[in-house]
């Protein structure tokens, strides 16, 4: 592989820094509050037009035991939810001012829960997210959201002004237009970035700012531009199931051969694909509802169509070759999704396959061997054309 | 379609309960088995004059489709019912397995899998599936209706009670009715709809009835009662059958509460079920009651109702109401604090000496064993034990196995309670 990108630096240094990196370290000794989530569709705009810096908890980036977590959550409990529970428990969350989420799936709810019950924390919030992008669902989330704002405002005794929430806005869809700029480098023949690349630069997005994200992102952006790095691209992947966070789980997927160049992740594609509105004629807390209610699905959204159509237009638009689902072990929205996912990239003639995971791994022993012979057989069915 | 399963299984079900009636002597369990085979019965007819059946998943009301002249049939519940009727656990789990649904999700939802990928389940004219219980419930239907490519509606349900949560379910209730309505061309009776949510009522209030006279010493109610009583009120929602089965029931009830008699010769233990246990046989709580003298006398998750009344003049705000306030998704829904507070109030309220949470094979719910256990020994000072099991597969843990479980946990209440007599 050609030399690495310079401006992936600082990201890869933030990582190294986990769970408690120099950016939350200095929002902290600015003053700044800090609100931990998991789960998923979070509105960080709103906790960022709140004055609080949004970190998107996860676990480390390595398969750690897990006692503590395990003797809270039943092993029954995903191991993602059970890696950030382990982290909470030993003390390295304690930097949280507060924690949120959402009722994402069954694991997150019931960790809210056990960090309710067992872990001091100055602040819980939860949101309710509809499953469905109606009319009435609709209203129904609007004044949820807006119960959850009046409750940040009460907590942090700041109140969320349409100003902020505009700024706020802005500077979530920066990052989303940055990410579609990114990733529209990965469509070509020989990308300028791997997926364990990308992967580095999401992970260090949930642990800073998000304005002083956006400069180093756009330096990654004008660096694979111009800098002509042109890797070899293989066999081109996109990678699908429940969010995953180690680069090095991509990197040994890239290394037998392939590149990733798209996601339908979590952390990852789901995020960025679609823009707020920046309509200021409107309320900017509709706007932002309205968002979470129709942006790239998670399974967890129906009709589940929506989704499984913008991940089918995402194969087309990066000419993939094959897909890999890593589901976490008991994850049950990914494992109905990708049963359902898979039989739709079979019709079209784009082999998938699906690994069953723990949070953390790597690519080694087994899943190597699997993903090889998953490689092999494209490298056949494209041999015979 | 292979219907070959399904009327297998309803015919051994006919014979069970051709061989069992003349020896039963409680006419709860009388009912149960004619009820039960019945509502199978129901289906099978359907299937053969062609009416159109309404597949749902369970907390999906059925009082809408009887309102609609459809044959509603459970999808979860029923695809489990025709495995234990005919014993194929191991085809129906290998099934689906070679589907691709990994081992890592509940065995009931594998095996309603199963028998849609065989055809065995009826094919229904549109699968009505929703996000209440767990994340399989919310996602197997979905899979169900790729499987057998009928329309689905699924139905969104508000993470915890609220007044905006009441009208946003009854307003998705609405959208169930127009998308039956486009769908089999069929209209809504409202009048019988409203008639259908009177008997509900009416059955919720038995429900309540029961679980009041439970209250007392002895037991009067046979643990596999409770868990029928559950079910019977899913599959006769709204329906006369359902009226009759808690009239029958309350009525024996409160005349043994009247008489002082217990549903066992001899209770020495009462103990709470906090979740799910095996769905596969009963034998495990009738031998407790029998060679032990322990009996459930109050389930967490199906007999702990919530306080707000159903008002059935307002049909759709009351299957709403009702849904909040069942006791399943009262538990397993929302945030963990009703749950647990409800248990530990029944501790009191029950005289409760010791509680079993089934830690069912890939259950996600697994994941409040802790705090409900914290709670129930800080709060209600009682110990609780916790016993690995699968809700429908015979061989993850064996009975015996579980047995040995149990009988450890209780000479340690007997030894506890001995003591606190002393």
């Amino acid at each position: 592989m050609s030399q690495i990108l310079k401006t992936l630096t600082p990201f890869m240094e933030i990582n190294k820094e986990f769970p408690f990196a120099s950016p939350i370290k200095e929002w902290k000794q600015s003053g700044g509050k800090v609100i931990g989530f998991f789960g998923g569709d979070i509105p960080e705009e709103i906790l960022s037009a709140a004055g609080a810096l949004p970190v998107w908890l996860r676990g480390h980036c390595s398969e750690i035991p897990l006692d503590d977590a395990n003797s809270y959550l039943h092993i029954y409990t995903c191991s993602h939810m059970r890696s950030i529970l382990e982290i909470a428990l030993k003390g390295d969350y304690n930097y949280l001012d507060g924690v949120m989420s959402t009722p994402y799936c069954d694991g997150s709810r019931r960790m809210f829960d056990v960090w309710d019950r067992y872990i001091p924390i100055p602040a819980l919030f939860f949101l309710h997210t509809p499953h469905k992008n109606t009319p009435e669902a609709e209203a129904y989330y609007y004044e949820n959201m807006k119960e959850f704002v009046t409750s940040l405002e009460s907590t942090f005794q700041k109140k969320v002004t349409k100003e902020a929430l505009w700024d706020a806005i802005k500077t979530y869809n920066q990052t989303r237009k940055l990410f579609i700029q990114l990733y529209d480098l990965r469509k070509k023949d020989n990308p300028p970035i791997s997926g364990a690349e990308v992967m580095e630069i999401y992970d260090a997005s949930a642990m800073m700012p998000r304005k002083d994200f956006n400069i180093l992102l756009e330096k990654v952006i004008d660096e694979a531009k111009t800098a002509d790095r042109k890797l070899d691209s293989g066999h081109r992947l996109m990678i699908n199931g429940t969010a995953l966070h180690n680069p090095e789980y991509v990197k040994g997927i890239e290394d037998l051969g392939s590149i990733v160049v798209a996601d339908s992740l979590l952390n990852g594609a789901m995020g960025f694909s679609d823009l707020i509105s920046e309509d200021e004629n409107t309320d900017p807390l509709l706007a932002i509802t309205r968002h979470y209610l129709n942006k790239f699905p998670a399974p967890r959204m129906v009709p589940s169509e929506i989704r499984f159509d913008k991940i089918l237009q995402m194969a087309e638009d990066f000419r993939i070759d094959g897909m890999i689902t890593g589901v976490v072990r008991y994850c049950a929205p990914h494992i109905y999704d990708e049963i359902r996912l898979s039989k739709r990239f079979e019709a079209r003639g784009i082999p998938s396959l699906r690994l069953d995971l723990e949070y953390g791994m790597a690519a080694t022993g087994q899943i190597k061997t699997r993903v090889q012979a998953f490689i092999e057989m494209i490298e056949e069915r494209k041999r015979k054309g | 379609m292979d219907h070959s399963l399904w009327l297998e299984a309803v015919k051994n079900l006919e014979g069970l309960t051709n061989h069992v009636l003349p020896k039963v002597k409680s006419s709860g369990e009388k009912a149960y088995y004619e009820l039960y085979t019945s509502y199978f019965q129901k289906v099978t007819q359907a299937m053969v004059e062609g009416k159109e059946i309404a597949a749902h998943s369970t907390f999906v009301p059925p009082e809408i489709f009887h309102a609609m002249d459809m044959v509603p049939v459970l999808i979860v519940s029923s695809s489990g019912a025709m495995t234990v009727c005919t014993r194929n656990y191991k085809d129906a789990m290998d099934t689906s397995r070679g589907y691709g649904v990994p081992l890592e999700t509940c065995s009931a939802h594998r095996i309603q899998l199963g028998h849609f990928v065989k055809d065995w389940f009826p094919k229904p004219k549109l699968i009505v599936h929703m996000g209440a219980g767990c994340d399989a419930f919310s996602s197997s239907g979905g899979v169900s209706a790729d499987m057998y490519d009928c329309p689905d509606f699924y139905l969104d349900v508000p993470w915890e009670y609220s007044k905006r949560g009441v009208k946003y379910l009854a307003e998705e209730f609405g959208r169930l009715i127009e998308f039956v309505e486009k769908e089999t061309g069929r209209k809504m009776d409202w009048d019988r709809l409203k008639e259908n949510m009177a008997r509900t009522a009416e059955m919720t209030r038995l429900y309540r009835e029961i679980a009041e006279l439970r209250k007392a010493v002895p037991s009067p109610m046979e643990s596999r009662r409770a868990w029928q009583s559950y079910w019977m009120y899913w599959i006769n929602a709204g329906t006369p059958e359902g009226v009759r089965w808690f009239t029958i029931v309350r009525d024996e009830v409160k005349a043994r509460v009247e008489k002082g008699i217990g549903a066992i010769p001899n209770e020495k233990l009462r103990l709470l079920d906090l979740f799910m246990p095996p769905q596969f046989s009963f034998r495990l709580q009738d031998w407790m009651a029998k060679d032990y003298g322990a009996l459930f006398v109050s389930e967490s998750i199906v007999f702990h109702w919530g306080e707000e009344e159903i008002d059935p003049s307002n049909p759709l705000e009351a299957l709403a109401m009702r849904y909040f306030m069942a006791p399943m998704t009262r538990c397993i829904m929302g945030s963990s604090k009703d749950f647990i507070n409800d248990s530990i109030k029944a501790v009191k309220e029950y005289k409760v000496d010791g509680a079993v949470f089934w830690a069912q094979n890939a259950c996600r719910q697994a994941g409040i064993i802790r705090s409900l256990k914290d709670a129930l020994s800080e709060q209600a000072g009682i110990p609780t034990l916790v016993v690995d099991c699968d809700i429908m597969d015979p061989t993850f843990v064996t009975v015996e196995e579980m047995q040995l479980r149990l009988k450890d946990f209780i000479e340690i209440l007997s030894e506890r309670k001995a003591r606190r007599s002393n």
